[in-house]
């Protein structure tokens, strides 16, 4: 009896053990992830490199990337009930804040199990999307504007890429104003033929002067009466469109930089043929410096100081949230994976590397990156070799930390203290601008798709009649669209909401 | 050696399981090797042709594939042409930059992406102004390039052509990062919208890479060509992908041989070839048939096993058989299966059993035969000696002599009733007093002198012996011993003890006979058998009695003649001291 006892004991240890190991063997292999990019610009299709391969060793989880063919590609998801287990946006956030679409987190930690204590200021970024006050998509790239005062990095913003070399040549030692700019630019025009004074990209095109000129990049600004008004009727970008006019009509802007794709805008530039070029601070200038010194190692591109009253106001909720769809198969992992992911682990990591081999920190807790790391970028293998792409939960900090890293003191210089400085957010405008009513969204969409165009033409004008002539057709365009039915919204919704963000913030340090 | 090879084969043919293979082997193996070679050739033949003419076809079906993924050019040019906005721009009709760019950015640029991406194997597509226009000047805007940019000697203006570039250096590659490999370039003139004058240059380059990609089937096997000016590049197979090889390009054109198949259709400028392999496919099949007949000799072994296996019973039988050489067939003993050899077997046991029994009844039958032969033997009397014997008596009555008339009856009728009794068998003490009855009687009839005395051993036991054996002895002495009419004769009867049995010497003082007649005399009792009474012989009674003495107690015993001292003959009778056991098998006897 007891020899058979103890066979029997043998037998469901043995059970135990093979059950143990294939419990075991399946918990090396990683659990996947359904992911949709909605961003069709997306430098990466898939989730492979060092970092991605780091991020799986550490979660137990890969991802599989799905990156939007185009901007109404998520609509089609939605629409065939394909969502996947995430989706990553920075459009469309008002859709996606849906409890018919996505979990809420507190409804999923709750569920799960899972304690998370989200920060006050990521919970208030994401509740100026929510419809419910409850959270379904936590924003990345977030900061405020204290964080900012405790960093050496520059926000993300708009920026001129300047050839220092060029101004060296001339005597320039510093550009203060629009008009010594401008001065700057007509003697590059008069001075080096071979060279176009400025090209620009599709995205940030003239981001830059309407810093330049006080406007900041918010879309309303507010007047000295406390109304806001639609940017392309204050007086300071008129000021802006008429500078760009002058500058055009002087030989120093070609019409095909408008013509131009983000891809190859900067081709100008980086083959010798432009003197300056706008864009942003996310290491733009760091890849066309790297390009310049390939042709002259003399050649030397730098981002301009900010010019005096130049204003960096943002709305800076955050960029691109991510949320959890009612598809999702296991949403407890999604929930876990997110979660790591805003930890500075999960930042770090998915923004730097690996602490110890891909970067280090120095005193002030920034990272210093590797010597392989600072090769691979300036080979133009960064993205393919380390792949940093699936920074879902990084703060703007983190983010701007890194790239900044990256570069060399010299080019930055002291243009990002400047910049850091005068970089103010503003998310109640953000906040309005989400909660505006259905009609005034129309206005605001139908504004927003043409502006462009109109601000091409004004550029373009070929004369002082023919700029007046386009300048006054955009704003008969404007008033016909009933742009101040928006702009009268906001005047009253804007002091609102910055009314109840102070609240909600003190609300949240203060529970 | 050749008789022993035959004589070889003749034994071998004599077998069973070699007869079973033959017959395998020429009726069932080589009729059907035979038949499956011929048929599978035929079937291959048949096959091999309709393949050819599939892939010929799929060859066809390819190069016009081909020729029309070449004309996509044509699609993309009058796409092009049909653009109005295009047009304009290229001929300098918009008034302010403005305007060309709202045209190029709403219109132009829509217009390029939607020919991209319609035709996935454009790989780069330029327009060359003759007329100035406010974009298109520095490089940003790819697609559009001045005139003097256009270098290609082949184009003539108002003029089409088309090349195929094999080398980089061919054609105007685009600034991004397009792929390598050879470009099919195709110029083509851009009007105005009134078709009054030319306002660009068109310039498509096609990627063969992906054309070949699209168009030629991934399985064909064989050698292709992509031939262009006298040229041929070989398209090779890489990651089951095509690959126009243009750096290991032939000088001549590859030629068909017996082995391969060589099919060649024009596209366009170019000439598409495929060497198909044909040998290498027959010489697979031809194997194949090689090994066939191979891989039928397995059943042939094992079919030769089974046949092995089966018959086996039958040799050992057969065997069996053999060892009983001409004798009297004994039954198989061995195991016996449940089929028709079995039958075979029971039926044999059945014969063999019915053989001997019908041999012990002919044996009975002899047996029967001699003991009646034996009967008649044992029981026959001289009608002369009965006649005489009577008439003796007649003639004492006669002469009123009845006391000796009484004493003759008395012992005629002892002597009678001995001599017609049934009994085989008898003792000494009967057969001496049935010899003397008889001594006295031959004395009444005959009136001679007869000394007649019987002795016998202390030491001689009291035997069986046949009936009879006694009396024709002493008969045979007095009958052939008596010389004169009143010549005595002394006849003495000595019983001794011998070796293996008991010795009745009968001797008498007659005339005796001669050494030769004493010779041959012993011969015949050596091999005498029963004599039937039809067989008149002077010494027949001598040989009965001796065959029934060898039939009685063996063939070891019987009689023996001698010659008697001084004179006369010495019968020995050699009897056993007890009856043989079994006198079954007499064909001895």
């Amino acid at each position: 009896m007891k020899r058979r006892a103890a066979q029997l004991c043998r037998l469901l240890c043995l059970l135990a053990v093979i059950v143990l190991a294939h419990g075991a063997a399946r918990a090396e292999e990683p659990r996947v992830v359904s992911v949709f990019i909605n961003h069709p610009w997306f430098p990466v299709q898939d989730f492979i490199g060092i970092i991605p391969e780091e991020i799986t060793r550490v979660t137990g989880v890969t991802l599989e990337i799905t990156v939007a063919q185009d901007m109404q590609h998520l609509n089609r998801l939605i629409a065939q009930d394909k969502l996947p287990d995430i989706v990553y946006t920075s459009t469309m956030l008002e859709r996606m804040n849906n409890p018919a679409l996505c979990y809420s987190y507190d409804e999923l930690l709750e569920a799960c199990g899972l304690t998370w204590d989200i920060p006050a200021q990521l919970r208030a970024n994401a509740l100026t999307y929510s419809p419910d006050g409850r959270i379904y998509g936590l924003l990345n790239n977030y900061a405020s504007n204290e964080d900012w005062q405790h960093t050496t990095a520059v926000p993300m913003t708009a920026s001129l890429m300047i050839r220092q070399d060029i101004l060296d040549d001339m005597g320039v030692e510093q550009i203060r104003t629009v008009d010594e700019l401008k001065a700057v630019y007509l003697r590059v025009k008069e001075e080096y033929s071979h060279l176009v004074p400025l090209t620009f990209d599709k995205t940030h095109r003239f981001n830059f002067f309407r810093c330049c000129f006080g406007l900041g990049l918010l879309p309303f600004q507010e007047q000295e009466d406390g109304t806001w008004l639609y940017y392309a009727r204050d007086e300071r970008y008129l000021d802006m469109l008429a500078w760009l006019n002058d500058l055009y009509r002087a030989g120093c802007m070609i019409p095909d930089s408008f013509a131009a794709t983000d891809g190859n805008s900067s081709l100008l530039y980086k083959q010798d043929r432009s003197f300056s070029f706008s864009s942003c601070t996310q290491n733009t200038n760091l890849f066309l410096h790297n390009e310049l010194i390939q042709i002259d190692e003399s050649y030397c591109s730098v981002e301009l100081y900010p010019l005096d009253g130049a204003c960096y106001d943002t709305q800076g909720l955050g960029w691109s949230a991510s949320f959890i769809t009612r598809n999702a198969r296991d949403p407890q992992t999604c929930m876990e994976l997110l979660r790591w992911m805003y930890s500075d682990q999960g930042q770090h990591l998915t923004e730097w590397g690996r602490e110890g081999i891909d970067y280090t920190l120095d005193a002030d807790g920034l990272p210093v990156f590797s010597e392989d790391v600072m090769l691979s970028v300036a080979n133009d293998t960064y993205n393919r070799t380390y792949n940093p792409w699936f920074y879902f939960g990084t703060s703007a900090i983190v983010e701007a930390e890194g790239r900044c890293a990256l570069q060399a003191d010299a080019l930055s210089g002291s243009a990002y203290d400047e910049i850091r400085r005068r970089y103010r957010i503003l998310p109640w405008v953000t906040a309005a601008l989400a909660q505006m009513p259905e009609d005034c969204r129309l206005i605001y969409d139908r504004i927003t798709a043409s502006i462009d165009d109109y601000e091409a033409k004004i550029i373009l004008s070929a004369d002082e009649a023919d700029f007046q002539r386009n300048l006054n057709e955009m704003l008969a365009y404007l008033e016909a669209l009933q742009v101040e039915t928006i702009e009268q919204h906001l005047s009253v919704s804007i002091p609102e909401q910055y009314a109840q963000y102070q609240l909600r913030m003190k609300e949240m340090e203060h529970p | 050696m050749k008789h022993r090879i035959l004589a070889c084969i003749r034994v071998c043919m004599q077998k069973t399981t070699v007869r079973f293979m033959l017959f395998y082997l020429v009726l069932v193996l080589l009729p059907t090797v035979a038949f499956i070679n011929m048929y599978a050739s035929n079937l291959h033949r048949q096959a091999v042709n309709e393949q050819r003419y599939e892939k010929q076809e799929a060859f066809r079906l390819s190069a016009q594939y081909f020729a029309r993924s070449l004309e996509e050019i044509n699609l993309v040019a009058e796409t092009l042409q049909s653009s109005t906005p295009l047009l304009t721009l290229l001929s300098g009709g918009y008034p302010s930059a403005s305007d060309e760019l709202y045209a190029y950015s709403a219109y132009i640029q829509p217009l390029f992406d939607q020919v991209y991406s319609t035709h996935p194997s454009l790989d780069a597509l330029y327009l060359y102004r003759l007329y100035p226009s406010y974009i298109g000047n520095n490089g940003l805007v790819q697609n559009l390039c001045d005139y003097s940019d256009l270098t290609y000697p082949c184009y003539e203006e108002g003029d089409s052509c088309a090349f195929l570039a094999a080398a980089p250096g061919q054609f105007r590659h685009r600034t991004d990062e397009s792929p390598e490999g050879a470009r099919y370039v195709c110029l083509r003139s851009l009007y105005s919208s009134d078709y009054t004058q030319v306002v660009a240059v068109l310039e498509m380059q096609l990627r063969v890479d992906d054309i070949l990609q699209s168009v030629l089937p991934v399985n064909g096997g064989g050698l292709l060509y992509l031939g262009y000016e006298g040229v041929y590049y070989p398209i090779a197979q890489r990651d089951a992908a095509y690959h126009l090889d243009t750096e290991h390009p032939l000088e001549h054109k590859p030629v068909a041989s017996k082995d391969t198949l060589l099919l060649e259709t024009p596209v366009a400028e170019m000439t598409l070839l495929w060497q198909l392999p044909l040998v290498g496919a027959y010489g697979e099949v031809n194997q194949s048939f090689v090994l066939m007949p191979m891989l039928m000799l397995v059943p042939m072994a094992l079919f030769w096993l089974y046949i092995l296996m089966y018959t086996r019973a039958i040799s050992r039988f057969s065997r069996h058989i053999h060892a009983t050489g001409g004798g009297v067939p004994q039954p198989y003993e061995g195991a016996v299966r449940e089929d028709e050899f079995g039958d075979v077997i029971r039926e044999y046991n059945v014969m063999t059993r019915t053989i001997e029994e019908l041999i012990a009844s002919v044996q009975e039958a002899e047996r029967l035969k001699n003991a009646a032969n034996y009967y008649a033997m044992t029981s026959q009397v001289n009608p002369h000696f009965m006649f005489n014997t009577l008439e003796n008596i007649r003639m004492h009555i006669e002469l009123e002599k009845y006391q000796d008339a009484n004493q003759m009856l008395f012992t005629l009728s002892r002597f009678l009733r001995y001599n017609i009794s049934l009994r085989e068998e008898s003792s000494l003490e009967e057969e001496f007093e049935h010899a003397r009855n008889y001594v006295l009687i031959y004395q009444y009839r005959i009136h001679h002198m007869i000394t007649f005395r019987i002795r016998r051993d202390d030491d001689v036991p009291g035997i069986r012996c046949p009936v009879r054996i006694l009396q024709p002895i002493v008969e045979n002495s007095l009958k052939h011993g008596i010389t004169g009419l009143h010549d005595p004769i002394h006849v003495d009867v000595h019983a001794w003890c011998g070796e293996d049995g008991v010795c009745i010497d009968v001797t008498d003082d007659g005339c005796g006979m001669s050494d030769e007649t004493l010779t041959a005399l012993n011969a015949r009792l050596e091999t005498a058998t029963l004599r039937r009474q039809d067989q008149p012989d002077e010494h027949v009674g001598l040989e009965n009695v001796n065959a029934r003495i060898k039939y009685f107690y063996g063939a070891a015993y019987g009689l023996h003649l001698f010659h008697a001292e001084p004179r006369g003959m010495l019968c020995r009778i050699y009897v056993g001291l007890q009856k043989k056991s079994s006198q079954k098998g007499g064909r001895s006897v």
